[in-house]
C-alpha cells in the first residue's frame, strides 16, 4: 500500500467547495427583500467573562466582558486588564490589552501549542495574576501529517452489541455486550470483509482483499 | 467486478420559516422553491428508477426544520395554493407565447411540470413531501440522517456543552417524530467537527456522521486510508470524509456540470422579465419581483446575451455529464486500487438545492448516473451503514477540527462581519441552564410555556445560516434580523419571569410563529 499516494490523492481539490462557490441558502435567499424590524438586543450582560474561540490556523477570536462588580472588588480599572493567551502549561503565548469593559479581539497568529486559552488579568509586583479564565480550552487547528507506524495502529472492530478495539500489537480489549474474547488477527478479518461483500450482493463479484 | 463503493450524500436543509397569520410570506417562498424544483424533482426521479426496477442508494440528511416544515399542515397547505398558482400561471403563459416560435414550448414544458409536480404531491406524496423520504427510507432506498436541531454551527457554540448536546438530542427526537426510529447517522451542520464532539455523538446512538477531507489527513494519526475509508473516532463513532474530486465535478462554479451552456440559466425568470402589470398576480403582493420558476433561458455562455432553454437537450447533456461522471469514479477506482490494500470509497457530498434548485437538471443527472452504475456494474452505490456493515473494521483516528466552509475552517461563521452574534449565544444558552435549574422541581403552566418558547427561540438564534448570510451578504438585513429576533424574543420572555408578569398575548404571539418542536420541553438543559 502506498501511504503517500492516497494521502495526496485526498487532498487533491480539497479547496472547500460548499461556502466559496455556490451554496444552496445562498441563492434561496436571493429574493430577500423581507420584511424589516428593530429589535433592541441587550447591550451587555454585566457578568464578567472573557471568551476565546478559533477561526482557523492562524486566527483566534477573544471577547469579553468585565463587570463592575469584579473591577471594584479588586480595586481595578479596566486600564489594569491584560488579556493573554496561554498554552497547557499556563505559559504566556500573546498578550494584549484593552481599556473597554467590553470588548473583542482578533488575534492573527499562528501558535505552536498544541491547546490554548484566554485569560484576563492584572500585574502585581511584576507578577501576573489570573482574574478570569476562558470556559473553553481550544486545540489548535492542525495541519501535519502524522504517520503512525504500522505497529502501533489502532483499530476498531464495532458490530451489533459489541465494539472490539485491536491494536497492531496484538493487544485488544472489548467493551459492550460481547462475549467475545478471541483476538482477530489482521489476514482473517481481510477474509471476512471479503465474504462479507459476497453474501452482501450476490450478483457482484467483489473485489477478494 | 466491483472496484469501489460510492456514497452519495445530499444535505436537505433550509431554516425555519413559518409566518401562519400570512397568506403570502417571502420567506415561505424559499421552501416552496426547494419542495418544487429539488425536493420533489429528486423524489420523482428516486421513483422513476425504482419503477424502472433500477437499484440505488443515496444518504440524505432532512434536517429537523426542513422535516418540520415539511409536516407542518398549514405550510404544506399554502404550498398546495402556491403550486396552484404556478398553474394558473402556466396556462397564461401558454397562451401568451402560443404564437412565439422561440417560447411556445418552453411555456409549455413548464406548464405540463407544475401540473405533474401537483399530481405528484397530492398522489404519491399524498400531500406530504417527507412521505416520500420515508417511503424510500423504509425500503431501504436512501438512508435518512439527522443534522443538528437548529442547524448551530457546534464548534462555535461548545463552550456550553449543554448547547451541543441539547442541539443533538433534540435533532434525534424530531428524526424519531417524523421517520419513526433513531437516525444512524448525521450531517453536522457544515460538516463542523471539533475535539470532544464524538463523545456526544455516541451518547445520542449516532453511528457515523461526515466531515471534510482534511479532518482525517490531518487527524491523529493520518488515516492510512486518506479519505477512501471510514475511521473511527475514540468514541467508536465512524466519520466519513469527503472526496474532493467529485466534490468539485459538481459543485464547481466554472468547471462544475452545472456551468455547461446548455442547461438553464438561474437568474433569467419572467418573474423579473416581464410586465408588472402582467406578473403582478405572481410575484409578492407588495409588488416586489421574485423568481417564479418561469425560467426561459439557458446558460448558453458567459455574456448576458441568452438563448431560449431547451429542455430535451439540456436532458440529453445530463446522460453525457452522468457517463462523464461515472468514467471519473471509475478511473478514480483503478488508480486507488493500486495504491491500496482494501477495496476504496469515495463519498461524494453536496448539498441538496443545488440539485433542481440552482442545477435544474441535477435531479436527471443523478437519474442518469445510477442507471449508468447498474449497466456496468464496476463500481456500487452503498449507504454507510451499509459499508460498515461490510467492513466493521476501521482504524481509530481523532479528526482534527475542520469545516467544509472556505478554508476549511471556521472563517465563514466566525469572522468581523459576524463575530457579534456569539457573546447573545453563548450568555442565553447559560441562562438558559441557569433558568432549567431553576425551574427543575416546579413551574407553573404558563411558566412552562414560556421556558419551552425561550429553549426553542435559542435554538432557532444558534442556526449557521444567519452567520453564512452575514458573511456572503447575499441576505444580510434579513439574517441580522433573524438573529436579533430570537435573541429579542428569549430576553422579552425571559423578562415575564424575572418580573413574575406573563404577558400571554406576546408568548402566544411568539409560540404560533416560531412552533418548531412542539415536543420540546426546557428540562432538557438540565
Amino acid at each position: 500500500m502506498n501511504n503517500s499516494k492516497i494521502i495526496d490523492e485526498s487532498l487533491k481539490e480539497n479547496s472547500g467547495y460548499s461556502s466559496n462557490s455556490i451554496h444552496a441558502i445562498e441563492t434561496i435567499t436571493l429574493d430577500n427583500n423581507v420584511a424589516k424590524h428593530d429589535y433592541d438586543i441587550p447591550q451587555r450582560y454585566y457578568r464578567s467573562k472573557v471568551s476565546l474561540l478559533p477561526v482557523n490556523t492562524k486566527k483566534f477570536y477573544v471577547y469579553w466582558e468585565l463587570a463592575d462588580e469584579l473591577l471594584n472588588s479588586l480595586s481595578l480599572n479596566t486600564e489594569d486588564i491584560k488579556f493573554r493567551i496561554i498554552d497547557e502549561t499556563k505559559k504566556p503565548l500573546f498578550e494584549f490589552d484593552c481599556t473597554y469593559f467590553l470588548g473583542e479581539y482578533f488575534i492573527n497568529k499562528e501558535f505552536s501549542s498544541f491547546t490554548i486559552q484566554a485569560v484576563a488579568g492584572y500585574y502585581k509586583n511584576g507578577e501576573f495574576i489570573t482574574i478570569l479564565e476562558s470556559a473553553n480550552i481550544i486545540k489548535v487547528f492542525d495541519t501535519k501529517l502524522k504517520y503512525r507506524e504500522k505497529q502501533k495502529d489502532v483499530w476498531i472492530k464495532k458490530e451489533k452489541g459489541f465494539t472490539e478495539i485491536i491494536r497492531a500489537s496484538m493487544q485488544h480489549f472489548t467493551i459492550g455486550m460481547s462475549s467475545k474474547s478471541y483476538v482477530e488477527e489482521i489476514e482473517r478479518l481481510k477474509q471476512y470483509e471479503s465474504e462479507m461483500i459476497h453474501s452482501f450482493s450476490s450478483d457482484d463479484i467483489a473485489k477478494g482483499n | 467486478m466491483i472496484t469501489g463503493y460510492w456514497i452519495p450524500v445530499l444535505h436537505s436543509h433550509l431554516p425555519f420559516v413559518k409566518h401562519p397569520r400570512h397568506d403570502y410570506f417571502l420567506e415561505e417562498h424559499w421552501l416552496f422553491e426547494a419542495i418544487t424544483e429539488c425536493y420533489i424533482p429528486l423524489l420523482r426521479n428516486m421513483k422513476r428508477l425504482n419503477d424502472e426496477g433500477v437499484d440505488f442508494r443515496l444518504t440524505t440528511s432532512v434536517t429537523p426544520p426542513l422535516a418540520e416544515m415539511l409536516d407542518d399542515d398549514n405550510l404544506m397547505e399554502k404550498y398546495s395554493k402556491y403550486l396552484d398558482k404556478l398553474i394558473d400561471l402556466g396556462h397564461k403563459e401558454v397562451e401568451r407565447t402560443k404564437d412565439d416560435e422561440h417560447f411556445k414550448n418552453i411555456s409549455l414544458f413548464y406548464r405540463d411540470m407544475f401540473i405533474q409536480t401537483k399530481e405528484f404531491f397530492e398522489g404519491f406524496l399524498k400531500g406530504n413531501v417527507l412521505n416520500g423520504y420515508r417511503y424510500f427510507n423504509d425500503m431501504g432506498k436512501i438512508e435518512v440522517i439527522t443534522c443538528g436541531a437548529t442547524h448551530g454551527f457546534l464548534p462555535l457554540i461548545s463552550e456550553n456543552r449543554k448547547a451541543v448536546e441539547v442541539q443533538i438530542e433534540v435533532a434525534v427526537k424530531t428524526h424519531e417524530k417524523h421517520f419513526g426510529k433513531k437516525p444512524r447517522g448525521i450531517w453536522l451542520p457544515e460538516c463542523a467537527f471539533y475535539d470532544g464532539l464524538d463523545e456526544i455523538l455516541k451518547d445520542n446512538g449516532i453511528d457515523f456522521f461526515f466531515v471534510d477531507s482534511h479532518a482525517l489527513v490531518y487527524g491523529e494519526p493520518t488515516a492510512s486510508y486518506g479519505v477512501y475509508a471510514p475511521t473511527y473516532t475514540p468514541k467508536a463513532v465512524a466519520a466519513f470524509a469527503r472526496d474532493g474530486q467529485s466534490a468539485k465535478q459538481v459543485w464547481s462554479s466554472k468547471e462544475g456540470y452545472p456551468g455547461d451552456f446548455s442547461y438553464r440559466d438561474f437568474y433569467r425568470d419572467v418573474g423579473y422579465d416581464l410586465d408588472y402589470d402582467y406578473i403582478k398576480d405572481y410575484i409578492d403582493p407588495d409588488g416586489t419581483r421574485v423568481f417564479t420558476g418561469f425560467k426561459y433561458h439557458k446558460v448558453t455562455g458567459d455574456s448576458d446575451f441568452k438563448e431560449v432553454y431547451i429542455p430535451e437537450d439540456a436532458k440529453h447533456t445530463t446522460i453525457g455529464h452522468a457517463k462523464d461522471f461515472h468514467h471519473k469514479r471509475v478511473q478514480q477506482f483503478e488508480y486507488l486500487n493500486k495504491n491500496m490494500d482494501r477495496t476504496p470509497m469515495v463519498v461524494s457530498p453536496y448539498d441538496a438545492e443545488l440539485f433542481g434548485h440552482w442545477w435544474f437538471e441535477g435531479p436527471e443527472f443523478l437519474y442518469n448516473l445510477f442507471k449508468e452504475i447498474e449497466e456496468h456494474k464496476v463500481f456500487k452505490a452503498v449507504t454507510p451503514v451499509e459499508y460498515l456493515s461490510m467492513y466493521p473494521k476501521n482504524q481509530m483516528v481523532n479528526p482534527s477540527p475542520s469545516s467544509w466552509g472556505d478554508q476549511g475552517y471556521y472563517d465563514v461563521w466566525l469572522n468581523e462581519g459576524n463575530s457579534w452574534i456569539y457573546r447573545h449565544l453563548h450568555a442565553m444558552a447559560d441562562d438558559m441552564c441557569n433558568l432549567a435549574q431553576q425551574y427543575k422541581d416546579y413551574a407553573g403552566y404558563e411558566t412552562v410555556r414560556v421556558l419551552n418558547q425561550m429553549a426553542r427561540e435559542l435554538l432557532l438564534a444558534q442556526s449557521s445560516d444567519w452567520a453564512f448570510l452575514m458573511t456572503t451578504k447575499t441576505a444580510v438585513e434579513y439574517s441580522e434580523n433573524r438573529t436579533k429576533e430570537h435573541i429579542y424574543n428569549f430576553y422579552g420572555l425571559k423578562e415575564m419571569l424575572d418580573n413574575k408578569q406573563i404577558d400571554t398575548y406576546m408568548l402566544e404571539d411568539i409560540e404560533y410563529k416560531n412552533s418548531i418542536f412542539d415536543f420540546l420541553s426546557y428540562k432538557i438543559f438540565l
